[in-house]
């Protein structure tokens, strides 16, 4: 054996390991449909109901527990309850939209925290917070798959009204769509991805995970649907190299992943062709240079002229 | 843009329509104009006098307080849910950096009109290509919108509003930052489309060449200060009680001498 394969067989150590094997499934999963409701969400402007919701989850995921009955319904039914309680005291009090979220999420943050705090199982606890996706357990991975295929499924079938809905609601009106229930739709879609980012990253870090990939592909492309793609091929790098790097170097998953996008969406920031600003300077340059000879071969032509 | 089928009915139709909004602002108080099939009516005022609010009321983006609006006979809702009404918005009010190609944005106005999977039709694609041949950005269709020009960018969204083939046509500034060589290609469309039987209400700064392309003009200052055919209603007098005398003077030299005889021929029904 060579000093590469010896190399190499560590590197790919963790994939032969069960249990890492299915760390990166979960990932890859998780990420997929962060990545495809992430374009979505940068695209309506909604990095804060994001925010929201993903830690108006907690007192829901407690109290589901405690009731027995799956965690994504008591997540879903508390994220909702803030978002449309938010929504309701914003149509009927002056105070500007973001700050009346802000009461809202944070409170139901605070009362899930009192709940974790009052009830003694603690360690299940704890993935809510931190999320790991290496402790996920054969009944909570159930549940995400089955919630990964209802949202990539939602929004593959009404990915044609969900495009226009972000990009002119009017429009979406004026055509007849009911954008209140499409409104719902996009809502409810954003809480379920937020139950499946938790699992990976934790509550800190699930906007992260559904701004990031987003913001990344929307420097690379021109079309809603390659952004999607992009979005999920940069999550699974992110996903893939992070789980690598967690289990050689023993970091926390969650945050390796999260460093890892925040780096790709830098390197897009500077170098993406057209939207990147190395381009963009490149380009005023160019320009700038060809303004100069156009002016120089002017005044060539006028000397000439003269003489 | 639409069947030229007979309606002899107001297709636009406000009755004592008022808006007053959450915060106690005065929005449009007691307005009532009708609209017949076949006509273009200009929505002038100054700012803040609440052309914008009617204009949003009459396709439903606000509620009116008191009051109705009836489209063709029916209200608002009904008459979006059988696509009878095309909006153009101001270019101001879109995201053109959304990565959505020319082409894309155009079968959005077909976009009531497809099956729950949204696939369209040969009928829709007919409508897009047909709709983009008419505004002449047929060799546009892959371009992602951001990268057009101001005329450009202006056609795209009329292009939609005729892919949808509706009875009403509302226009928000489409004059606003396009050439006059543009403008003059909008006016020709209006007028083309007043004669398919179309219904135009257009919300416009330009005073100037009002009585160049429209038949009605309502004056809104909260109230309807004037609303009548171009000939009879755009006069001194009620432009001075909507915008002060000096305006009035400037946009009546201008406009006097290009004033054409058809817009007296149309009476309000």
């Amino acid at each position: 054996m060579s000093a590469l394969d010896e190399w190499l067989a560590v590197l790919w150590l963790p994939l032969t390991l069960d249990f890492m094997r299915q760390a990166l499934w979960m990932g890859l999963l998780v990420g997929t449909v962060c990545a495809v409701l992430s374009c979505l969400i940068v695209l309506k402007g909604w990095s804060l109901v994001g925010d929201a919701a993903s830690h108006a989850v907690v007192p829901g995921i407690v109290l589901a527990w405690l009731a027995g009955i799956p965690m994504v319904i008591g997540a879903l039914v508390s994220a909702l309850c803030c978002l449309l309680g938010a929504g309701l005291i914003e149509r009927n009090c002056r105070i500007r939209p973001d700050a009346v979220l802000g009461i809202a999420f944070t409170g139901f943050l605070a009362l899930g925290m009192v709940l974790v705090a009052m009830v003694p199982s603690d360690v299940h606890f704890m993935h809510i917070l931190l999320g790991n996706l290496l402790g996920i357990e054969a009944s909570t991975r159930y549940q995400l798959i089955m919630t990964g295929i209802v949202v990539l499924g939602a929004v593959a079938l009404k990915f044609s009204d969900l495009r226009l809905y972000c990009f002119d609601p009017q429009q979406a009106q004026v055509v007849g769509l009911n954008t209140r229930r499409l409104q719902l739709l996009l809502t409810i879609l954003l809480t379920l991805t937020t139950v499946m980012a938790l699992q990976a990253v934790g509550v800190v870090l699930v906007i992260a995970m559904l701004v990031t990939p987003g913001c990344t592909a929307f420097l690379l492309t021109r079309r809603l649907a390659s952004m999607m793609m992009v979005a999920s091929a940069s999550t699974w790098l992110s996903v893939l190299s992070g789980v690598m790097v967690s289990f050689h170097v023993d970091i926390e998953t969650g945050g390796v992943i999260v460093l890892i996008q925040a780096f790709l969406f830098l390197l897009a920031f500077l170098f993406a062709p057209g939207r990147g600003v190395v381009f963009q300077k490149v380009r005023v340059r160019r320009a700038i240079r060809a303004d100069r000879e156009a002016a120089q071969e002017q005044e060539e032509v006028y000397r000439r002229h003269r003489v | 843009m639409s069947n030229s089928h007979q309606y002899d009915d107001p297709v636009v139709d406000v009755s004592r329509t008022s808006v007053r909004y959450p915060d106690g602002h005065l929005g449009i108080r007691d307005i009532s104009l009708t609209l017949p099939a076949g006509s273009v009516c200009a929505l002038i005022g100054p700012n803040g006098s609440g052309k914008s609010t009617l204009c949003k009321t009459i396709l439903g983006f606000t509620r009116p307080t008191s009051g109705r609006v009836r489209l063709m006979g029916m209200t608002v809702r009904q008459a979006q849910k059988r696509n009878l009404v095309a909006y153009v918005p101001q270019a101001e009010d879109v995201d053109w950096q959304f990565p959505v190609s020319v082409w894309d944005v155009v079968m959005m106005g077909r976009q009531g009109q497809m099956n729950w999977l949204r696939i369209p039709s040969a009928t829709d694609r007919r409508c897009v290509e047909e709709a983009m041949a008419r505004m002449e950005i047929t060799d546009l269709a892959r371009r992602q919108i951001g990268m057009l020009s101001g005329g450009q960018k202006k056609r795209v969204f009329l292009a939609r509003a005729l892919a949808q083939g509706s009875r009403v046509l509302v226009l928000d500034e489409p004059f606003t930052g396009v050439d006059a060589h543009t403008e003059q290609g909008i006016m020709g469309l209006i007028r083309g489309l007043r004669d398919e039987g179309v219904t135009v209400l257009i919300v416009t700064h330009a005073l100037s060449n009002v009585p160049q392309y429209c038949d009605h003009v309502a004056m809104v200052s909260q109230q309807l200060v004037a609303f009548g055919p171009v000939a009879t209603t755009f006069t001194q007098r009620h432009l001075a009680a909507t915008f002060g005398d000096v305006m009035a003077d400037t946009v009546l030299s201008g406009a006097e001498t290009a004033t054409p005889e058809r817009a007296s021929a149309w009476s309000l029904s």
